[in-house]
Order: structure tokens, then sequence, then C-alpha cells
């Protein structure tokens, strides 16, 4: 009897993660959890859901709201699944975590939410490991988040990633600088988002503006080269938040320079992040093969006080599931780490499959009891299934599972690979 | 030398592509400019790959990052909104999104909003937002081609286009009612390409920036 359909079905926009996927997943974590460690980040766990006006705190505007999965409580409060992991961290660090020395360097792996329903293949469930850096202001706190950034891509096992690094105040300053309306300048921030150079260059073109104006904002939008070039450029524009967000940069990227890792960061001066809390330094990370950023992240100094708090912040995030597609580019996953062996079963030799599997564990082996009884051919048919290496009697013999379905003779089981399971199949005395 | 790829767009834009990229430098003589049956061509002295696939494919071979860069009409990307980076808008193919309907109908009566009229299109998402901003209710139909029949076979009161000359609407006895865009050929890239590929992307952009400048549009 089929389940009506709707039943089976899951909606736009989420997906299940078979084991396969759920192990690449952790081990992916695993790696960046390493490195979020030994630079001394400490995981938090906040809810999936909060009020509203929390949730909205630093996103603001009202496109983004209509991002919210929205419900309400019992007494009529709006409820909204989490949209990102840094504005509830913001919240816990001006709050519950207020009295503890600064910086508070935290860490989380978890899903946010976002609708994304109707853009065919786009996530609305979004797997996220993060750090925040919280209580600390200047180039070197965000040179650690950037270094970071790279060890945990390098860690992860990416090659030939690249971080772009832009200022929120350079942007702001070049605008200012050009003298361009509010009105237009909304329409430019937004070509500038999803990189619509057209769209930025006839918008300048439509404003008016004197040559050299015009010439510096299309400059902005389209800068690639060297700190240097970028120095000569636009330190005479005119405009101090245009020289100090350069010197900031600088100074990071020489830092970076220094960590050893400036060879994989490269000045991104039109970068613009959606998000709207944003104050400082922010920067995106690509890997080959992937059309969007796999990581992201950038300083947001007010934040906090949207919860009473007061300290300056950064951080990043790395979107897992993108990470994951640029890996399996660069080296398909071939297997999920396999099962040593299973212990087989017949009737009435429970106690004594039991005693030998909970040994071989003892000896930290994975290992399955077949609680089917099943033998021979049946039995290895379900262990090579399972992609184990071993089939154990419950006295202790073994015979390696062959991949073409060849029984390998004793004599064979022990040479090799797969030494390490001589002393697992010896018999119990 | 990493091998750079294009998607192209095969038909109408084809030849003038072809010229295009080859008076840029970026394409050699491995690229005929008629169509030939071969998808995929390589310039090995040149370090570049070019996909020639459908107009409306050609963003998603960039998206995914199949391709680096891409050349296909602005009418194609704000249907499909693809997530890639519009370089430069090149010039040629200009057309129009229009709205047109039967040369002897009233635009006022089928706009009137008194009952909801019928639209044909390839167009289905230009057409609703068209149709949104207006306050008007409309039943878009969507079809593959030949929409200019639609009206005539009594499918559809009204029809969303582009045209480039506007004959095919005369032959059809259909008038413009209302000029909605314009769209024309843009440089488009994936979005990791664009800085892992900077490089090479640089370079292009800039030769491509210089000729739409001398091009009449």
């Amino acid at each position: 009897m089929n389940a009506p359909i709707t039943r089976n079905e899951i909606p736009e926009g989420v997906r299940d993660r078979l084991p396969r996927e759920a192990a690449r997943m952790r081990r992916l974590f695993a790696k960046l959890e390493d490195v979020f460690r030994s630079w001394g980040y400490r995981e938090v766990l906040t809810p999936g859901f909060e009020y509203l006006e929390t949730v909205t705190a630093g996103v603001g505007s009202l496109s983004k709201r209509e991002d919210l999965y929205q419900f309400f409580d019992r007494k009529g409060r709006t409820l909204a699944l989490r949209a990102d992991m840094t504005t509830p961290i913001a919240r816990v660090a001006a709050t519950k975590m207020a009295g503890e020395p600064l910086p508070l360097r935290l860490s989380y792996f978890a899903p946010v939410f976002r609708r994304r329903e109707g853009k065919a293949g786009s996530a609305s469930e979004i797997w996220q490991a993060g750090i925040e850096l919280i209580g600390a202001s200047g180039p070197a706190a965000d040179a650690e988040v950037v270094a970071m950034a790279c060890g945990a891509l390098s860690a992860a096992g990416l090659e030939g990633f690249k971080i772009g690094l832009g200022h929120v105040d350079f942007v702001e300053g070049i605008f200012a600088a050009a003298g361009i309306g509010p009105e237009r300048e909304a329409l430019l921030r937004e070509a500038m988002v999803g990189r619509d150079l057209v769209t930025f260059e006839k918008c300048v073109m439509e404003a008016d503006l004197p040559p050299d104006k015009a010439d510096l904002l299309l400059a902005m939008a389209t800068f690639q080269g060297t700190y240097a070039q970028a120095w000569e450029r636009f330190r005479s524009v005119g405009n101090g938040q245009v020289v100090r967000a350069l010197e900031q940069l600088g100074t990071i990227l020489s830092l970076l320079e220094q960590f050893g890792v400036g060879n994989s960061v490269s000045l991104d001066l039109g970068l613009s992040r959606s998000l709207g809390y944003y104050t400082g330094v922010v920067f995106e990370g690509y890997a080959p093969g992937v059309g969007a950023p796999v990581m992201g992240g950038g300083r947001y100094d007010h934040l906090l006080a949207d919860f009473g708090g007061d300290a300056p912040a950064t951080g990043l995030a790395l979107e897992m599931d993108r990470l994951l597609a640029a890996l399996d580019r660069q080296t398909p996953v071939l297997s999920e780490p396999g099962l040593d062996a299973v212990v087989a079963c017949p009737p009435g030799h429970e106690a004594q499959a039991m005693a030998r599997a909970r040994q071989l564990r003892v000896e930290g082996l994975t290992v399955e009891v077949d609680l089917l009884g099943r033998t021979g051919a049946d039995l290895e048919a379900y262990a090579r299934a399972r992609g184990a290496r071993q089939v154990i009697g419950p006295d202790g013999t073994g015979a390696a599972v062959a991949a073409g379905g060849q029984r390998v003779s004793e004599a064979g089981l022990f040479s090799g690979g797969i030494r390490r399971l001589r002393v697992a199949v010896n018999p119990i005395h | 030398m990493e091998l750079l790829t294009f998607a192209l767009p095969k038909g109408r834009p084809y030849g003038h592509t072809v010229n295009l990229l080859r008076q840029a430098g970026v394409a050699g003589p491995e690229l005929a400019d008629e169509e030939t049956r071969s998808l995929l061509i390589t310039c090995p002295d040149l370090g570049v790959r070019f996909i020639i696939a459908r107009d409306s494919d050609v963003p998603t071979y960039v998206e995914h990052g199949a391709a680096d860069l891409g050349i296909v009409g602005k009418n194609v990307l704000m249907e499909a909104e693809p997530k890639v980076y519009e370089l430069l808008d090149l010039g040629y193919s200009a057309c129009r999104f229009i709205l047109a309907a039967p040369a002897d109908s009233d635009p006022r009566v089928l706009l009137d909003g008194s009952s909801a009229r019928r639209v044909a299109t390839k167009y289905p998402k230009m057409t609703e937002a068209y149709f949104r901003t207006k306050g008007v209710q409309v039943e878009t139909i969507y079809l593959h081609g030949s929409i200019e029949v639609a009206p005539k076979v009594g499918l559809a009161d009204m029809i969303v286009d582009i045209t480039e000359t506007g004959r095919t609407l005369k032959e059809n006895n259909l008038v413009i009612i209302d000029n909605l865009w314009t769209s024309s050929m843009r440089l488009i890239a994936n979005r990791a390409s664009y800085r892992l590929k900077a490089d090479r992307i640089g370079p292009v952009l800039q030769r491509l920036r210089e000729l739409a400048a001398v091009q009449p549009s």
C-alpha cells in the first residue's frame, strides 16, 4: 500500500542526509572544530527559534523579514527560526556571558533557516560552522579571523581557495567622495551585492557626475589588483574614511603575509555583503567550481549594542554544503569509513557472539553483530553490502570479505593491510 | 596554462559573438563563424575552450562553474535570475521586451482589469512582474516559441515577447501597447572564477570593454 504522496515528500529547500552524507558532514566539522578549538574557541548552542525582534536585530530591513520563517507562541508573540548564528551569539555574549573576560572566542555548528522557496536548488536550511571573536577590535583581531578561515579551509583539505578582503568604510567613503545622492547610492549598493557591473555602470552614467567621480565609483566596483595599486589609486580621493580603511586593510594584509597565508588572500574593494550589520573589514572565500562563497564574514561592532552590550566583534561562517561540494569536486569521496567486521550470530550463539564483538570493540574496531542469524553466502553478501572487511564467527574464526565475492583463505587474511586483525581473531579462551 | 571556459549561445547571435571574440584575440580559428555539429571547441594555443549551448542554458553552465564566462542576452538573465556576475553590456543583439495585442483590439479594454486577460509569453516571470507593477491581473500562458501566433488562434489576448525590428509583429497584425524593457548581449562570470581566475578574466574583460565601446549598439 502506498502512503499518500504528501507524507513521503519533504518541503522544498530542505533535505535528508543519509548515513554516508551525514558522516561526511560530521567528519568535516570535526576538522574545522579542531582548528577552532586550537585557537581557543569554545562551542555554544543557541535555540533554533527566538522572538522575531531578536532574530531581526541587525538585519532590520523588510525585504529580509520576508525570508524568515515566522510563527506564534501561545501568547501571540511572533517567533522566527534563526536566520544566522551571529545575531543569537551576539545576544548571548551581551547578556549571559557579559561577565566573562574579553575577548570571547565562541564557535558553533548549526543550521540556519531562510525562505528560498521558488528558487530552484537553493537551500532553506543551511548548515554553517563558524566562529565569533567578541571584544577585540583592531587589525590583529581581523587578521586572526581571516587567518583562521585559511587554517580551517586548509584543514578541511580544500586547495586553491581565495579569500577576498573588503571594507565597509572604504565603500562608504567612496560614495561620500563621489557625492552621489542616497537614492542612487541604494541602487548602486544593490548592484554591488550581486556584482551587476552593467547596472552599476548605467546607474553611474545616469547620475551625470563629473568624469573623475564616475571613474572613482567604477574603479571601486571593478578593482582587482595589489595593495600598492589600490593605495595609489584611492588614497588621494580626499576622504579620511577611505584612507583609514585602506590603512587598516594594509596592516591586516601584511599581518596575514607574516602569518604565512598571504597567498590565499587578495583585496576585493568592491565586496559588499548582503547582511546589514557589518561595520569594518568584510571578506568572502571562494573555491574552484563552486559559484557561491564557501565562507564569509566580517566585523560588526554595533550588533551587541542592540542587546544592551557594547563590544566590537568580528566573525566568520563556513557554508558546509558548498564546502562539501568544493571538496567533492576536488577529490570525489568513494566510500564511507568502513565497518571492520560483522560477527556471525547463528541462533543459540547470541552470548558468544556478543562477547566476541565486545572484545573486538575493546580493541578499537567497529563491529556489528548480525542480528538476523545469517550464515554462509548470505552473511558474506550482507557484510559486503555494508562494506565490512571481515566476517567473524562467534568462536573467533574469521575470513576477509573479498571485493569480488571470493572468500580469502586464512593465510591470506593475515597478510598486508589487515594484519591488525590477527589478535582479534584468536579464539576466546 | 589553466583553461578558461566560455559558454556561448547558438542561434542568431552566434556569428556576431564569434567575430567579437576573434577580434578580441580571445578565440582562435578553431572557433568557426558558422555553427558546426561540435559543441565543445578548444583553442589550445590560447588556453580557452568554448561550450556552444542553447541560450537559456548559458547562465546555468556559468552559475555552476562548468564555464567561467558566458555570453548571453539580458532577456535570458532577467527571466532566469542566475547567481552570476554581469560584467559587461556587449551592446549587440539589442531588442525590446514589448507587450503587443491584435491591431483591432482596444488596449484600454484589455488592461482595464475587469476580467483576467490571457497573455502568451516565453518569459512568464518577467510578464508576471510587469503586470504586478501595473496592478493588472492576467493569466500567463507559457509557450516555448511562436508566441506571435497565440492571439490569432484564440490562445491569448496579448503577448509579451522580444522584438528587434518589429517585423514579425507587423506580419501577424500585432501592435505594440507598451515597451517593457530593453535587452542586449552581456558578458557574465561565475562568481568563484571571477576571483580565482582574475588574471585570465581581467584582460578579456578589458579587451571586450574596448571593443564594446567602439561598436554601435
